[in-house]
């Protein structure tokens, strides 16, 4: 018998409005992981940015995991599940069977059992990592499996976006509507 | 003179833990420092949908989540415990743990407008990515506010 499916299309319209209709990327981020934590039953779940510059992954939402797991030390894309570096999905069932850790006694202590780690890529690119935690041995359905590579890329689409507005405000900030007009319409 | 009014934002950071023990280094050993501990959080999503099991099952997994947010709230008394057992006397350190609205930022600015701090410690962490993504927080906080006395700890 297959794994259960649990994203069903009224749970893909919750998680979409709440990636569209968020005015921060930290509210979207926030949102995300908490409706994807209770639709799947899961412990946790974190949305990071990669920092090309320090090749750290960065927390930018996440719900349901513990201060001292968060704080636990930076997160190395190269030494944390690093083939979601290389742009696969990385399906961990049971974390007592993997090498792929970066923080392997942090991880059973906070209570993880298995970790599901999809990279967010824009233009082929990874731009950062959608990790999600649970507490038991799990057998993701691929069904499912699909639909939470759909979201990683909708992620992807939004932080560039997000990065994008952020440009334009900063730019607005410096140069006043009056000029940020006149350099747009040229 | 009345005591000063310090407003420290907390998330649970390694850079709020420096924030921290720079007040309770810098403002315990003096004293006439009246400290408020802040933390905004945003308030878990509605989560109705058209199926009655979907939505039941969403519902469960929202109330693990409640539990995660109380957790957190009990981790911050034991911040306010710690800034006590550094020298604040009991009355000086409040806590504020809130549902906020919008950003950490309005609502920092929110309790301000009603409160008339006269000092902000923030922290901030250099080359973080966030702020290619969301304005910096200590940024728009120096760029709006006067008469106050912000300390950025990096």
């Amino acid at each position: 018998m297959g794994a259960e499916e649990k994203i069903d299309i009224d749970v893909f319209k919750l998680v979409t409005r709440a990636i569209a209709h968020s005015d921060s990327l930290e509210a979207m981020s926030a949102y995300l992981s908490q409706l994807l934590v209770a639709a799947l039953g899961i412990k946790g779940c974190s949305i990071f940015a990669l920092n090309p510059a320090t090749g750290e992954f960065e927390i930018i939402g996440t719900s349901g995991l513990r201060v001292s797991f968060l704080n636990k030390g930076p997160v190395l894309s190269r030494k944390s599940i690093a083939r979601t570096l290389k742009g696969v999905p990385v399906v961990i069932s049971d974390v007592d069977q993997s090498k792929a850790l970066q923080y392997p006694e942090q991880t059973w202590a906070e209570g993880i059992r298995a970790i599901v780690s999809l990279p967010v890529q824009l233009n082929g690119k990874v731009i950062g990592a959608l990790r999600l935690y649970h507490r038991e041995v799990w057998k993701l359905s691929a069904r499912d499996l699909d639909s939470l590579l759909v979201l990683a890329e909708m992620i992807g689409l939004a932080m560039s976006y997000t990065r994008l507005a952020q440009s334009l405000q900063a730019m607005r900030e410096i140069l006043g509507d009056g000029h940020l007009n006149r350099l747009i319409s040229r | 003179m009345g005591a000063r009014k310090l407003l420290l934002p907390y998330n649970f950071t390694d850079r709020d833990r420096k924030a921290l023990e720079f007040t309770a280094d810098t403002f315990a050993p003096h004293g006439g420092v009246e400290i408020t501990l802040f933390h905004a959080y945003l308030p878990l999503p509605s989560v109705q949908t058209h199926d009655r099991q979907v939505t039941e099952r969403l519902q469960s997994g929202m109330g693990y989540l409640q539990t995660t947010i109380s957790e957190l709230e009990a981790d911050f008394q034991s911040v306010r415990d710690e800034l006590i057992d550094r020298g604040f006397a009991p009355a000086m350190v409040r806590t504020l743990f809130r549902r906020r609205k919008n950003t950490v930022t309005d609502a920092i600015l929110d309790l301000h407008q009603r409160e008339h701090f006269n000092l902000i410690v923030l922290s901030r962490r250099p080359g973080r990515m966030g702020r290619f993504f969301d304005s910096s927080l200590h940024a728009k906080l120096l760029s709006v506010l006067s008469d106050v006395t912000i300390c950025v700890v990096s």
